[in-house]
């Protein structure tokens, strides 16, 4: 037998279940897979903490001025006090750990209509465990986490990495299937089960579940170990985290956003979607998107892109610059011709015409100064805008990420002496690109090397470049 | 290039996941699909959660029309088990019953173990606990692993750890990764070794 060990929850499902998957490698030995996770993860010690909290609000009387909404109602209003709970969450571990001497029966008892609550919310929105979390954690690690809570509708921490990795349809799937194939083999009273196609591929029903399916093996499985550890209260040395405090406005358009997101999803992924609202925008990109608004650096369409890398940006992207600037209305553009007079004695005379003058009329009179040049020729097409030697015998935009990359391979391959340009962007009916190959020609003798065009396929010259 | 006549990525996964935070050259394997037109692409992973999918068909310019083998990936021989930290986190006390107190020289060899955290000098903690916990002449059997090691002496704990030597090691992601653990964890009890349960696979022309 082989024990893993994930010493703290790891940041998504995906990293946990690699770690798990080191164990037990031979399909003959049985493994056990341990998760410890902190406290703050769990949702009893999120409730726990929340009542200390409370008691404290009111001892101190200070921190209890805004009205608070219950936890169990929390999934109505999500950012309800996402404020204060920002700047408190790095307590919650204190909180969560020196609970553990208390004896909590009172606590649990008075909770209990809270966790039938919560495991409501659990299942609307599968969120909302830990506050101090909020920003690293996944709502499949919740559910994972928070899996015993939900035991009653035999959701064991397996169903969900499962539901999570779409097994459980592959597993329906895979059975429909042999029952087709099988259907002529197998009359309608045979009553065992048709064979699999091979022994890998069906999926199996594990002897050992977890520790919710079969709480008395795993535990035999685990040796305990009887530790006397008194625990010490953590020291208050713990440096609290820079928390960026989000303005009502932000809130507002915060609580805008998830509402927009979720009914998006349910409309894309269906209603049926344990995580509808995480598949089409990760609560963590939501988040920092919202956080990006508000310190204005998100405008357009480029921003979002730039800032978030996300999928679905092309086709989702308007709407939310949209709501964006509903509720940030963009600032108006300065008006270029009307300018705040410089005072006067700074201001030499021969350019005090320029101050009735718009701006830009004088900065270009300050170029005028120069001789216009004549456009360039390349030498190697004899066309005008563009060098030989700058880049190739045509310009590359360099704007456009696909084009970067084009140029990157164009210099990759030119070490070589055969350069491959695609040109994706010009024939868009091609989805994938296509290639087009050129032989070039270096001659070295020169200081500057001189770039030579001889076309391989003489049909498929570059088109004109833009000018 | 006409030699080539395949390209497989093991591990897909790390494309998506690295590409963006450490290793920025991953997201520009893309490129590959420009430089080897026709050559067909395979990609092996073994966690891949639909958004994982999108993200990865739109980093390697997958077509449409490409196929996807998805298996299960439910081991049914690793029993999960979540269990909450009883202690604070500075102290890995709970990491204590890995090592039950009745280990002595001459027992059978106990389960091994092996413990993952998230960076070198936690997993080094973490080991170090473990090793505190055990009796002065069995220190040298646990030992920690990472990347910051020399690849020589991570081969020479790995065998060590296959033959039964060390009983556990403290790891880091990064120290999975290293391409032998594949080979490594279940090889305690017997010497017959299935590699890898790959899940999903894609084929591209």
């Amino acid at each position: 037998m082989l024990t893993v060990v994930q010493w703290r929850a790891p940041k998504d499902l995906n990293t946990l279940i690699q770690h798990f998957g080191h164990a037990g490698r031979d399909f003959l030995l049985q493994a056990v897979a341990i998760l410890l996770a902190e406290p703050k993860w769990f949702l009893e010690d999120h409730e726990k903490w929340l009542v200390q909290k409370r008691k404290r609000s009111q001892k101190g009387g200070k921190k209890a001025s805004r009205p608070r909404a219950e936890p169990g109602a929390r999934t109505s209003d999500i950012s309800s006090s996402d404020n204060e709970s920002n700047s408190e969450g790095e307590t919650g571990m204190n909180a969560g750990n020196n609970n553990n001497n208390i004896p909590n029966g009172d606590h649990n008892r008075e909770g209990s209509s809270d966790v039938e609550e919560a495991i409501k919310s659990i299942n609307i929105m599968a969120g909302g465990t830990g506050r101090g979390c909020k920003r690293t954690t996944n709502k499949v690690m919740r559910l994972f986490i928070n899996a015993h809570l939900l035991c009653g509708r035999k959701h064991c921490c397996r169903f969900h990495s499962n539901h999570y990795y779409r097994t459980t349809d592959i597993r329906k799937s895979f059975i429909l299937d042999l029952r087709v194939r099988f259907a002529n083999y197998f009359p309608p009273f045979f009553s065992a089960k048709p064979p699999p196609c091979c022994t890998c591929c069906m999926p199996k029903v594990p002897s050992i579940c977890c520790n919710i399916c079969h709480p008395d093996l795993i535990h035999a499985m685990i040796n305990e170990c009887n530790n006397d550890y008194q625990v010490v209260p953590r020291g208050s040395n713990v440096p609290k985290q820079q928390v960026h405090v989000l303005t009502s406005h932000a809130s507002q358009f915060r609580d805008t956003l998830y509402v927009w997101c979720t009914e998006t999803a349910t409309s894309m992924f269906g209603a049926l979607d344990f995580w509808p609202a995480d598949l089409l925008m990760h609560e963590e990109m939501l988040e920092d998107i919202i956080i990006f608004v508000d310190t204005n650096k998100i405008g357009t369409l480029q921003d979002l892109h730039k800032k978030t890398n996300w999928i679905f940006c092309d086709e989702y992207g308007n709407q939310i610059i949209l709501l964006i600037e509903h509720f940030f209305p963009p600032a108006p553009i300065p008006n270029l011709f009307i300018s705040t007079p410089l005072p006067l004695q700074t201001c030499p005379t021969p350019f005090s015409n320029a101050l009735n003058s718009p701006p830009h009329l004088s900065s270009s009179s300050s170029t005028g100064l120069r001789k216009p040049q004549a456009p360039s020729t390349c030498t190697a097409c004899f066309q005008k805008g563009h060098k030989s030697v700058s880049t190739l015998s045509f310009p590359l935009p360099s704007t456009d990420m696909m084009q970067q990359r084009t140029r990157k391979c164009v210099w990759l391959a030119l070490l070589g002496g055969v350069v491959m340009v695609m040109r994706t962007q010009l024939w868009p009916s091609c989805s994938y690109g296509t290639c087009h190959i050129y032989r070039f020609t270096i001659s070295s003798n020169s200081s500057s090397a001189d770039i030579r065009l001889s076309s391989m396929p003489p049909s498929s010259l570059p088109p004109s470049a833009p000018n | 290039m006409s030699k080539v006549f395949n390209i497989v990525f093991d591990e897909g996964h790390c494309i998506t996941q690295w590409g963006s935070s450490f290793c920025l050259e991953y997201k520009l394997v893309g490129v590959l699909r420009f430089i080897a037109p026709g050559i067909p692409f395979y990609i092996t992973l073994a966690t891949i959660p639909r958004t994982m999918l999108l993200d990865i068909k739109q980093m390697l310019h997958i077509p449409l029309g490409s196929l996807l083998f998805q298996r299960s990936n439910d081991r049914h021989n690793i029993a999960f088990c979540v269990k909450r930290m009883q202690y604070p986190i500075s102290l890995f006390e709970d990491l204590a019953f890995l090592v039950p107190s009745s280990w002595t020289k001459h027992n059978h060899a106990p389960h091994k173990f092996i413990v993952f955290s998230d960076s070198k000098r936690k997993a080094e903690l973490a080991s170090q606990f473990l090793q505190n916990q055990m009796p002065e002449n069995l220190k040298h059997k646990v030992k920690w692993f990472h990347a910051g090691m020399l690849e020589f002496f991570r081969k020479e704990e790995l065998q060590s750890y296959k033959e039964g030597d060390l009983w556990g090691l403290g790891m880091t992601d990064v120290g999975g990764m290293v391409g032998y653990t594949c080979r490594l964890c279940g090889c305690n009890a017997s010497d017959s070794c299935i590699t890898v349960c790959r899940v999903s696979m894609f084929q591209m022309c």
